[in-house]
């Protein structure tokens, strides 16, 4: 068990000292001792932020950091995929990318089908402006959206869309939105993805 | 059993897939599996049955394939041409 004695060290020092600790450390266990709250705080957020567990015990006027290092492999191939639990895609036209809008319109419907095979999956899809146009009558990529939304994706349409584009009554798949409900998906996405 | 056509260019992607559906042949455009290629592209896909109908149709319309794939149920590819 190694034991880093930070007392008397100002920030960031406790912290940078840690650092290096961890990484030299072949054992998977460590001590680190600082004498005031805020090293103590900076230390512990510190090493959260690198995937160790860390437990806190207080000695008189001192802080020993009970820093366990074997979470940081297991906690860190966790990680992104907890991370990215709330990928969101955000549609904003029925062609994808600027330019010629027959590529545009097969690039869009290949970027849907590549998502298919792919993960992580989006939590959510987003529609809006000519985008609604996918998920209505008429669309080519309605088959593709379906089996997305199977397989748990939720499909939101912007509803003032769809009715400034007179498709309220054609939507085939996924359902339709508000500006509330949209604004907010976008406020808590871990991750926005705009093709 | 589908059959999926690889062409060397887009052009000629959007050339194909004009000529089939304007015959109202059932064809699909599909991204170029990550089995059969790692280039980026888009290829056609449609029923096996019309894949003689259709060699002939881009032989007619000087549209050349590059590659020609039939596709089981799953992702199992085999190249036929």
């Amino acid at each position: 068990m190694v034991e880093i004695d930070c007392r008397g060290k100002a920030c960031p020092q406790p912290v940078i000292m840690t650092k290096e600790a961890l990484e030299a450390l072949g054992e998977r266990e460590l001590i680190l001792i600082v004498d005031n709250p805020s090293s103590c705080e900076n230390v512990e957020r510190f090493v959260r932020s690198q995937g160790c567990s860390v437990e806190v015990e207080r000695k008189d006027q001192d802080f020993y950091l009970h820093i366990q290092k074997g979470k940081v492999c297991d906690e860190a191939k966790g990680t992104p995929k907890e991370k990215l639990k709330r990928v969101l895609v955000y549609i904003n036209s029925h062609l994808l990318g600027v330019g010629d809008e027959k590529l545009g319109s097969i690039l869009m419907k290949a970027f849907l089908k590549t998502l298919l095979d792919l993960e992580p999956k989006p939590f959510r899809l987003i529609l809006i402006n000519s985008g609604v146009r996918l998920a209505s009558e008429g669309s080519d990529v309605l088959e593709t959206l379906r089996n997305l939304s199977e397989q748990g994706v939720e499909i939101l349409s912007c509803g003032t869309c769809l009715d400034f584009y007179g498709l309220k009554e054609k939507v085939k798949v996924g359902v339709i939105s508000n500006m509330y409900e949209i604004a907010q998906s976008l406020l808590e996405a871990d991750r926005l993805v705009r093709p | 059993m589908k059959c999926v056509f690889l062409f060397g260019s887009i052009h000629h992607v959007m050339k194909a897939e004009k000529l089939l559906k304007g015959k109202g042949m059932e064809v699909d455009l599909i991204p170029v599996p990550r089995e059969i290629s790692s280039d980026c592209g888009v290829a056609i896909e449609l029923p096996l049955g019309l894949k003689e109908n259709v060699l002939h149709l881009f032989k007619e319309n000087k549209i050349s394939i590059l590659e020609c794939y039939t596709k089981a149920d799953g992702r199992e590819f085999e190249k036929i041409g």
